[in-house]
């Protein structure tokens, strides 16, 4: 086993070209360039160089087919069965190796593939190692995990504004700088490629993108308008609080607002009042009406402050003032209130500043505060209610207490000068990044610095119009390993097909009888015999006629049915036996359930021959179920199976379903089931009776007209055409009725019918047993025949080659 | 006097029990000749004059180390006393086993290496005759039923 340094590129080579080649003899004797090298992994099928659209490499990319494990598990990947992983490594032939996806030089200039990517320590030139695994993401994916960085949310209001807005707007806000960026081609769709680190411990996986990427969309979004001050409004999370509800419809303004009307021109200032220290959380005003109509105004804030106010009026002077202090529920609560009088300003369409709210500040809450203190209503406000504040990029909203990074000196053209400007001004951004170095076609390497960015594990990497998922997204930069995209196999050459597991998986959901106790519309019984000898001595003596005349005209309607059914039904308790109203004084057991399962065990099947004679067509199996017949079962289901009956059984119809339950290798369910009645009804009356028989007179007919329909007699003729076909399927049971089924066996089982054997003595000498197996003749020992060769003698004539071809067809013995 | 020297040679003459198909043939107690070649013939189907006191009947494989190859003899001429015309065929298994051995298959049927019980061929023969085996459940519904009485009302 060898690290894969230049000699691990040197054995790469070997395994894809000959010793006579130029560039392997390049290779190995150390004159072979870097591009060289580089040109060597792109003939390895599994291998794909991922490039920029500009044609730049960013990324070498190994398939699943590079490594023998397939699928790979997450421990897996830690444990070095993965690409680019921290001690990934793989085998081919006698080569072992890691799989490469950092490249440097080393002081002497020669090439140093490490795995993954690296990782800065403290000590500078000094790095760890990261294992990582590579995906392409989509470009909204990668927005919204960007905006969740950046502390912004994206809603599908930004998708009102074009359906595809990364796909649209990306690629125009600076061209060139993009194609550089982004991977993909120019006539395909584009895509950022996201690396995915993996904890040495599996336990969770970071997703980090190119820190250019990253600036090149906060110029986008800053361009867009995500952090340019929209409107802002009062989102009520509770509107109740003690006795107090608030009203809805209140609309909150700005802390400090000067506010122009065209109707009034003097001065265009109606009130104003600032925040000369602290700041106001929440502004509202409501319509004083009575005898000093104007505009009430409160302004809150959960911390002290002072304030200034400026009426423009030559009878009003500015004043300032300090808030008064209340607390309501444990909390601080600062406020004032002022009033803009009509009468200062009376050309002011004053409605128009708080309407659609025009209720005075007491009616704010319903029922109405009362008092000059509304303490409900501030604790309303300020505690259960939040300003958002809306950017002017419908869509984009701030995540509830994130950090912002708003582009206060981010104003770059170019993604260099936003990177280094992000840099400077917001270094936090950049922290515990990685660094790749992917070889380019020249031989030069280019470092791929990435950072961590929050990502969605619960949408598909190539959504084009995302939504961010989460409101707490932007701290979670761990993503559940279970959700790690695999390694891309679209496109590409991959190893060819292998066996799959020998074994299946999977279990069926088990039934469950539905439950209830029988209807109180009816009661139902199940009585001995004796019991119902007296029932029905007492159903005919005269007292109950004579009762009963008086409730039903035929006593018979007392009686809903009476049968027999082939399940122990679910008892709970004795008592009398009643007809309608009427006591009979028999004492039965009381039917408290009407569905009831019948286990009738596990057999297990196992195979008698060890060879295809334990299977179709040679070995066939059927089943016998009470009250339903014999039904065939596949025996390529059943061979090496455990084979479970249950019945479930409905006591008041009679109703009954077989199931049967295979299971193997661990997993399995109901493979089959089949319904009958398992039933005997009796006659209670005439009418009854007549339908009794009729049913059974039907099951019959049906029977006899089934043997004809499955004429065995056609089996007959088909044994001239081989074989095989002489045991054709033949019909073993027809359908059973309850009462037909009652004269069966009660117990179920299985009808194995197997082939008898003629191999011949000693048939592997002469014959061999089927193989399809490749390997090398020196690795067989007594017959052997071939049924594919390739065949390099030194020597011998085509002639003798083509006898000796002949000869491994046939069979030779070693 | 033209031409090059006789191309002088030994062959060993065997009498063999192997089958043809087997790859190794067991050699022991063979006649070894020497002698000149002085006609033209065939590598893959010599066919070799012998002249001597020696009697060859009874050997049916043979040697030729200058042919680099074994051969099977396939008839033995008597063209007058002393004089034997030998018909042989290059054993193509025998000569080139080492190429064969070394040599990627994929094996069809085999006495020993890949076989697998569980692929169909032709080996597996059968009687037109079946047998039936009968695998009881242990439990099954109720033998003699329960009866259920329904009546109006409860």
């Amino acid at each position: 086993m060898s690290e894969l340094t230049y000699e691990g590129i040197v054995n790469a080579v070997l395994e894809y070209y000959d010793t006579n080649s130029s560039i392997f003899n390049r290779v190995v004797t150390g004159q072979a360039s870097q591009a060289e090298v580089y040109n060597a992994f792109s003939y390895i099928p599994q291998a794909e160089y991922v490039r920029t659209i500009s044609g730049a490499t960013m990324g070498i990319d190994f398939k699943q087919g590079f490594v023998n494990q397939y699928p790979a598990p997450i421990s897996d990947i830690v444990g070095g069965m993965d690409s680019n992983a921290g001690s990934a490594s793989y085998s081919s032939g006698s080569f072992y190796g890691n799989i490469p996806g950092d490249f440097s030089t080393s002081q002497g200039g020669e090439l140093v593939p490490s795995a993954g990517a690296r990782v800065p320590t403290s000590t500078p030139g000094v790095y760890n190692t990261l294992a990582t695994i590579a995906d392409k993401l989509s470009l909204g994916v990668t927005g919204i995990s960007i905006g969740a960085k950046l502390g912004k949310a994206i809603d599908g209001a930004l998708y009102n504004l074009a359906p595809e807005w990364w796909d649209e707007h990306l690629p125009t806000i600076n061209p060139d700088t993009w194609v550089d960026i982004a991977g993909g081609n120019p006539l395909g769709e584009a895509f950022i490629r996201g690396l995915f680190g993996i904890k040495s411990d599996g336990s969770a996986v970071t997703a980090y993108i190119d820190e250019r990427v990253l600036a090149y969309y906060y110029q986008l979004l800053r361009d867009s308008g995500a952090w340019a001050t929209g409107a802002k409004e009062l989102v009520v999370d509770n509107p109740v609080y003690g006795n107090y509800t608030l009203r809805s419809g209140i609309r909150y303004i700005e802390p400090s607002f000067i506010a122009a009307y065209s109707n009034y021109e003097q001065t265009p200032v109606l009130h104003q009042c600032t925040a000369t220290s602290g700041h106001f959380d929440v502004v509202v005003a409501g319509r004083q009406t009575g005898s000093y109509p104007g505009i009430q105004w409160l302004f809150l804030s959960k911390e002290p402050y002072s304030y200034q106010t400026t009426l423009n009026s030559p009878s009003s002077l500015p004043g300032t003032g300090n808030p008064t202090f209340i607390t309501v529920n444990g909390k601080p609560i600062y406020y004032h209130t002022t009033t803009s009088y009509d009468s200062n300003f009376p050309n002011y369409d004053l409605d128009s500043i708080i309407n659609p709210n025009p209720y005075p500040l007491n009616q704010f809450v319903t029922p109405t505060a009362s008092g000059y203190e509304y303490r409900e209503l501030y604790y309303i406000l300020l505690y259960q209610s939040e300003v958002t504040s809306q950017s002017a990029l419908d869509g984009v909203t701030d995540m509830t207490g994130a950090t912002q990074y708003p582009p206060t000196n981010i104003t770059g053209t170019t993604t260099d000068q936003v990177l280094n400007q992000l840099k400077t001004q917001y270094p936090d951004l950049f922290a515990d990044g990685i660094t790749q170095g992917v070889l380019q076609e020249d031989g030069s390497i280019i470092d791929y610095n990435y950072i961590p960015i929050p990502y969605p594990t619960d949408i598909d990497p190539q959504t084009i119009s995302p939504t961010t998922p989460s409101d707490t997204q932007q701290d979670n930069t761990d993503v559940d390993p279970q959700t790690v995209p695999r390694i891309v196999t679209d496109g590409g050459t991959q190893d060819p097909p292998t066996d799959p597991p020998d074994t299946g998986t999977g279990t069926a959901t088990p039934p469950a009888l539905p439950t209830g106790s029988a209807s109180s519309l009816w009661a139902v019984y199940n009585p001995t015999q004796a019991e119902l000898n007296s029932f029905g001595s007492w159903l005919w003596s005269s007292d109950f006629v004579e009762q009963l005349k008086k409730l039903f005209n035929d006593p018979m309607q007392a009686i809903i049915g009476v049968h027999k059914v082939f399940a122990a039904p679910p008892t709970g308790g004795s008592q009398n036996i009643k007809c309608g109203y009427l006591d009979s004084g028999v004492s039965a057991a009381v039917v408290t359930g009407q569905y009831v399962t019948v286990d009738c065990g596990t057999v297990k099947l196992s195979e008698q021959f060890g060879n295809v004679f334990d299977y179709s067509p040679h070995t066939k199996v059927s089943v016998y179920l009470p009250f339903i017949g014999v039904v065939s079962l596949d025996i390529d289901d059943v061979m090496r199976a455990s084979i479970n009956i249950k019945y479930g059984v409905d006591v008041i119809t009679g109703a009954c379903l077989a199931m049967i339950t295979v299971t193997r290798d661990g997993g399995g369910g109901i493979l089959y089931s089949y319904g009958g009645s398992c039933a005997v009804h009796y006659p209670i009356s005439s009418g009854s009776y007549t339908g009794i028989i009729s049913a059974a007179l039907t099951a019959a007919t049906g029977i006899i007209g089934t043997a004809v329909s499955g004429n065995p007699m056609s089996a007959v003729g088909g044994i001239a055409s081989g074989i095989k076909q002489a045991h054709t399927n033949v019909q073993k049971s027809g359908g059973f009725t309850g009462a037909s089924g009652a004269c069966g066996p009660k117990k179920p089982y299985l009808i194995i019918s197997r082939p008898q054997t003629r191999l011949e003595n000693n048939y592997e000498h002469f014959d061999g047993i089927p193989a399809n197996y490749t390997t090398t003749l020196a690795e067989c020992s007594g017959f052997v025949k071939c049924k594919v060769t390739h065949l390099e003698i030194g020597g011998a004539y085509s002639e003798e080659k083509s006898e000796i071809e002949s000869l491994l067809f046939s069979g030779i013995l070693i | 006097m033209t031409g090059k020297a006789p191309y002088f040679m030994d062959i060993t003459f065997y009498n063999i029990s192997s089958e043809n198909n087997a790859l190794n043939k067991t050699l022991s107690n063979g006649l070894t000749l020497s002698g000149t070649l002085r006609t033209q013939t065939s590598i893959v189907n010599p066919i070799i004059t012998i002249e001597g006191t020696e009697s060859i009947v009874g050997y049916n494989y043979c040697h030729i180390p200058a042919f680099n190859r074994y051969y099977f003899i396939k008839d033995c001429v008597s063209k007058r006393s002393g004089l034997w015309e030998i018909l042989m065929h290059v054993d193509v298994l025998m000569s080139f086993r080492a190429g064969i051995l070394s040599s990627p298959v994929v094996i069809d049927s085999s006495e020993d290496t890949g076989k697998n019980t569980y692929l169909d061929g032709d080996v597996w023969t059968r009687l037109v005759k079946t047998k039936t085996d009968i695998i009881n459940f242990s439990n099954g519904l109720s033998e003699s039923g329960h009866y259920i009485l329904i009546t109006a009302g409860g």
